[in-house]
């Protein structure tokens, strides 16, 4: 499931883009294996409580927030580096709060109860016939 | 019936009569006049069954229902001190109350001890606050101080509906204190302003006090000039000439100044009371809710729905998520009276975006993630000569294609 991000490829394109991915052959092999089929399903515009990814980044970004003010971290993005490479080095400082959130995340369990929450919005808009409420906790 | 308080966890019996007990509301009906007619007098008295700590019936006699109800003559108050007695008829349908402290063994005693601390609070009815207010009318403070002693009254609470009787003569029932309705006949708080403030601040979150203010306070005004039958559009609170209206109908004027609301404290506390509070705001866009968009939902949730329900089915969601090098906590901690203040590096908010894009699978949860920073590129003037050195966000199509290959890797390393 991706959005209709522009980076994204169209609708139309998206057969062509596959078959150009490296590793098109390692699924197409697989798929052709098991009798199975691939499907790209296109995200409703503005509904970011029907994807589950939605979720996962929220976590993800507390993740990447408590690290960031860790007594040991904090500093460290805002230290007084060497003229000419403050910046640079103040990205990689985000880079490595980020990797170590992306580290975190992958050695959690599941958010099973972000699944239920998403299957009660999608059996909200189903009843509603398409309409989002936005006053409802995600 | 007259009503008894009494303790938790207790039951009542009635020795040699009839008696309906409930004690899960804490409430005994007291039998009707035939039910005692059959009783002997001076055999009527209560009795208390009480659970120990040990789970035993405790029985214990307590108190005949003489000395529950003390004699109402002759009586003396140090602060009476009264010369002579003043006998009072009290009028029909007042009833004697008893004691409303019942001697009992309980676990729970302390929560029903009527301490100075811990008063529980009664309210009055009708007939009783009209037998004080008429024993005033007849013998003045020391007339309705007897009948204060015999309905049970704190002398303090007498004195208060005495005075307001005085005060408002033939208006003794204070509806202010009637359950379950807050709003006094006299208030400003109308029925119809919650209802509306509900209606704004669900259409619009970010209303401030003075705004929901000028609007209350335009729609009562608008209720008033319709009484009066003045034309004025049903949907005119928020551009409704208020200054133009006051001056046109000036006894309107009169009466608006009685009922307006002056102060945004009175709006904070009604919204306090509808349990509302401040919050960060959720922005919707317009189009979140366009007929193309709820459509495009539609189908999508049926597809979502349809498909997670298929075991053989394995989902990838996919979606990116920006990181900013001046991201920090929205909520810090601080001393009343001063900010919360958070230290960032000298950039501006949205500069240097970061992007990290993570695929997720319902069952197994986070399958794949990347980031993907600015990087330091060279800008280049429109005469052709190399520009400054600026750092340019990197995520597009190329790195998209990077991180579907690399999930694709992860999905399927062992082909």
């Amino acid at each position: 499931m991706i959005d209709g991000a522009p980076e994204h490829p169209a609708k139309k394109n998206t057969d062509e883009f596959l078959r150009t991915l490296k590793n098109y052959k390692k699924l197409s092999d697989y798929l052709s294996q098991h009798n199975g089929e691939l499907r790209i399903l296109r995200a409703a515009p503005n509904s970011p409580q029907l994807n589950l990814c939605e979720y996962y980044n929220r976590t993800l970004r507390s993740y990447a927030n408590e690290k960031r003010h860790e007594r040991d971290v904090d500093p460290n993005l805002l230290n007084d580096f060497k003229r000419g490479s403050k910046i640079s080095s103040r990205i990689d400082v985000l880079k490595d709060i980020i990797q170590e959130s992306l580290a975190k995340s992958q050695s959690s369990h599941p958010q099973t109860n972000s699944v239920r929450t998403m299957m009660t919005f999608v059996d909200k808009v189903i009843a509603a016939k398409g309409y989002l409420d936005m006053h409802e906790p995600m | 019936m007259a009503k008894f308080s009494i303790a938790s966890n207790s039951t009542v019996a009635l020795r040699g009569g009839k008696m309906q007990v409930d004690s899960t509301e804490r409430e005994i009906l007291q039998p009707n006049s035939n039910d005692l007619a059959d009783i002997p007098e001076g055999q009527l008295y209560f009795e208390a069954v009480n659970e120990s700590a040990f789970g035993f019936p405790e029985q214990q006699r307590i108190e005949t229902f003489d000395e529950l109800v003390p004699p109402l003559i002759p009586f003396t108050d140090d602060r009476l001190n009264p010369k002579e007695v003043i006998p009072i008829a009290l009028p029909p349908g007042v009833e004697l109350k008893p004691k409303t402290t019942v001697k009992y063994h309980s676990r729970n005693e302390s929560a029903f001890e009527q301490s100075s601390h811990k008063r529980m609070s009664r309210s009055y009815e009708e007939v009783e606050i009209n037998a004080l207010v008429r024993a005033d009318a007849e013998g003045g403070r020391k007339a309705y101080l007897l009948v204060t002693r015999a309905l049970q009254i704190p002398v303090n609470t007498a004195d208060h509906i005495v005075a307001r009787a005085r005060r408002n003569p033939g208006k003794v029932h204070d509806h202010g204190h009637d359950i379950g309705s807050h709003v006094d006949h006299n208030s400003k708080h109308d029925h119809w302003a919650d209802e509306l403030m509900i209606q704004w601040l669900h259409m619009n979150a970010g209303l401030s006090l003075p705004q929901l203010l000028h609007y209350l306070n335009n729609e009562k005004l608008r209720r008033l000039l319709k009484e009066e039958g003045v034309e004025v559009s049903d949907n005119d609170v928020t551009s409704l000439d208020a200054k133009s209206y006051l001056d046109a109908y000036p006894s309107i004027k009169e009466k608006f100044d009685a009922v307006r609301i002056k102060s945004t404290t009175t709006i904070e506390r009604w919204l306090q009371d509808m349990a509302y509070t401040r919050k960060h705001v959720v922005a919707e866009k317009t189009t979140v809710n366009s007929e193309s968009s709820m459509a495009a939902r539609l189908q999508y949730a049926k597809a979502i729905k349809q498909g997670l329900l298929d075991p053989s089915n394995f989902w990838v969601f996919f979606d990116e998520v920006p990181f900013y090098m001046t991201m920090y906590r929205t909520y810090g901690y601080a001393p009343k009276g001063q900010r919360a203040v958070v230290k960032i590096p000298p950039t501006s908010t949205m500069s240097f975006r970061t992007q990290v894009p993570m695929a997720v699978n319902p069952q197994i949860g986070y399958v794949f993630g990347d980031s993907f920073p600015p990087e330091r590129k060279t800008s280049i003037r429109k005469n052709g000569t190399q520009g400054k050195e600026v750092f340019l966000p990197t995520w597009g199509k190329q790195q998209f294609s990077y991180f579907m290959d690399s999930l694709l890797d992860t999905l399927f390393p062992c082909n």
